[in-house]
């Protein structure tokens, strides 16, 4: 990686902080997730679920919405529930989703308003970071076992 | 690319598409599925926008076969362009009929509208895997399968008779379609 973009880089993950901080401190939010296509888990803030086989479900789920949505090339947040879980997910870039895990008590709409704001800043902080990392297979040295966008 | 089952031997999980009317029992097939292979609380509800742009989704490893991604379509007339939308990419549908006397002509138009949906998103009708599933035939206001043949089944689709919400017939409609696919 260039010398330059090291201090961009270090700035955006701050940002991606910060915001994933106040998405967590939200009423009725307990955490926060960032799940790569097949659920593979990349950052954590926050409670959520730990197993990669309910990851794996709601990134499929995400998918699914986005084939049902009119807009879904505009990448528009979608709600996912089931018995256990209610998640607010927003699709990010290069197949990454963020799911907000939110209380069931919190009701949708309500959810909706709390996580806008910072989600839109991880997410904009996130499709940085994505568009300077190379596709997967450009630098294959480069990456190891368990890294994802924020290898060095 | 088509349903036919050419694409269900690449790795991915197959995707079965529950379409009919709504109240048809569509949710509660895949509830009672989920029980059986591996937890209820698993069904997966997906909304956008709206509550009323929303599908069910449940992905199962079936025994011996294969994994799945089951989808079921939201059943309100007005989510004609949601159904049509979760049909791209199936690799089969089974049509959930309700089987209710008041609810044959809902039968119908959800039928006559899942064969221009899928000709629609590219899949050929005709040779698309498919099984129609009559429900509902507990009830005291059931028409008689052979009525509902002779309404739905003019072009000779398997048909299993269920009682979705007591779990008969839910895995047999679910292994008809299997049959119909490639094996995994």
């Amino acid at each position: 990686m260039a010398e330059s973009a090291r201090p961009l880089r270090d700035d955006l993950y701050q940002r991606l902080c910060d915001a994933s901080a106040d998405v967590v401190r939200g009423a009725g939010v307990a955490g926060v997730c960032l799940v790569a296509g097949g659920g593979r888990l990349v950052l954590r803030f926050g409670a959520g679920p730990r197993d990669g086989d309910t990851l794996a479900r709601f990134a499929s789920a995400v998918a699914i919405a986005r084939t049902l949505h009119p807009d879904c090339e505009e990448a528009a947040p979608v709600h996912v529930q089931d018995g256990r879980h209610r998640v607010y997910a927003q699709p990010v870039a290069r197949d990454l989703s963020l799911l907000v895990f939110c209380e069931s008590r919190l009701p949708p709409g309500l959810a909706y308003r709390l996580v806008e704001a910072p989600l839109e800043a991880m997410r904009e902080a996130l499709s940085v970071l994505v568009a300077e990392t190379p596709e997967a297979g450009n630098e294959p040295s480069r990456r190891r076992r368990g890294d994802d966008i924020f290898w060095e | 690319m088509t349903a036919d089952g050419s694409r269900a031997n690449d790795g991915r999980a197959a995707r079965i598409v529950y379409y009919g009317p709504g109240l048809s029992g569509k949710t509660t097939n895949l509830l009672r599925l989920a029980a059986l292979v591996g937890d209820p609380a698993e069904v997966t509800v997906v909304e956008t926008a709206s509550p009323e742009d929303r599908c069910e989704f449940l992905p199962l490893s079936w025994p011996r076969r294969r994994r799945l991604h089951l989808v079921a379509v939201p059943g309100r007339l007005p989510r004609a362009g949601d159904r049509r939308r979760l049909l791209r990419g199936a690799d089969g549908v089974i049509f959930v009929a309700d089987g209710r006397d008041a609810r044959q002509d809902a039968n119908l138009v959800l039928l006559d509208e899942l064969g221009a949906h899928l000709a629609a998103v590219g899949i050929p009708p005709a040779t698309c895997p498919l099984v129609l599933q009559y429900n509902h035939r507990d009830l005291p206001d059931a028409v008689p399968a052979e009525h509902m043949d002779r309404l739905l089944n003019g072009r000779g689709w398997p048909v299993v008779a269920a009682c979705a919400a007591a779990g008969d017939g839910v895995v047999e409609t679910l292994e008809a379609l299997l049959a119909r696919m490639p094996p995994s």
